[in-house]
């Protein structure tokens, strides 16, 4: 997911960069408008603002985990076996992640629209 | 580039990203704080938005640390899926030239966005 997410950031990043070019013309620029203020330009700006703020809380909750927090302590690798980076609260979090992501997208769509 | 570290890319990665959440948060509020979002994407407030020298300085920013860290998020990704010394030097220096050259071309805008009179 963070990778699909940060993939779909940076395609829109370059397609935004390269239309922010057509300010050079006023013609061009509204006729990029046109693009932006279409039902697809709409949900493509609330999907990158959902999936921005999904991948900027994850990013987060990763740099803590990579940096030695919240994994838990190293144990013996006893049947059942639990993945010890992935405990209860760190699954929590992702929760969170995604329901806050949800509610940008809410938030989004509720501009746009 | 290839001797830089890999830890050290890392917290470059880290860095550029922390700095890009800020920066990105209040370019899409300053989109939202006009009242209408059509607005706010008026050919006369966009200009105005490139004339203003914090805020294209802001739009540089953003455009240096989003570039660096997406490009290098790719080459990540990349990375990972591939192996050989080959492969390594062309995915490295791709996403280093594909970075470059949307900084470039971003700057350019940015330049040429404050010699329009309106």
């Amino acid at each position: 997911m963070m990778r699909i997410s940060g993939i779909y950031l940076l395609v829109f990043f370059v397609v935004h960069v390269i239309h922010a070019m057509s300010i050079l013309d006023r013609m061009t620029w509204g006729q990029m408008l046109f693009l932006t203020y279409s039902p697809t330009g709409f949900v493509v700006l609330s999907v990158m603002i959902a999936l921005g703020t999904f991948h900027a809380i994850n990013g987060i909750r990763l740099m803590f985990q990579q940096g030695g927090l919240g994994i838990g302590t190293p144990t013996r690798p006893d049947y059942p076996y639990q993945i010890q980076s992935m405990g209860k609260k760190n699954r929590l979090c992702i929760y969170v992640t995604m329901g806050v992501s949800a509610l940008a997208l809410y938030y989004a769509l509720d501009v746009f629209f | 580039m290839l001797r830089i570290r890999e830890s050290h890319i890392r917290k470059i990665h880290y860095s550029t990203a922390l700095g890009a959440i800020g920066l990105v948060a209040l370019h899409i509020s300053v989109r939202f704080s006009t009242g209408h979002f059509a607005s706010s994407l008026s050919y006369e407030f966009v200009v105005a938005n490139y004339q203003t020298l914090s805020y294209a300085i802001l739009l540089e920013l953003i455009l240096i640390l989003v570039s660096v860290h997406g490009f290098n998020g790719l080459r990540g990704i990349f990375l990972d899926y591939r192996s050989g010394f080959k492969y390594e030097k062309m995915v490295n220096w791709g996403c280093f030239l594909a970075a470059l050259s949307l900084i470039v071309y971003g700057t350019m805008t940015i330049i040429l966005a404050n010699q329009i009179v309106i």
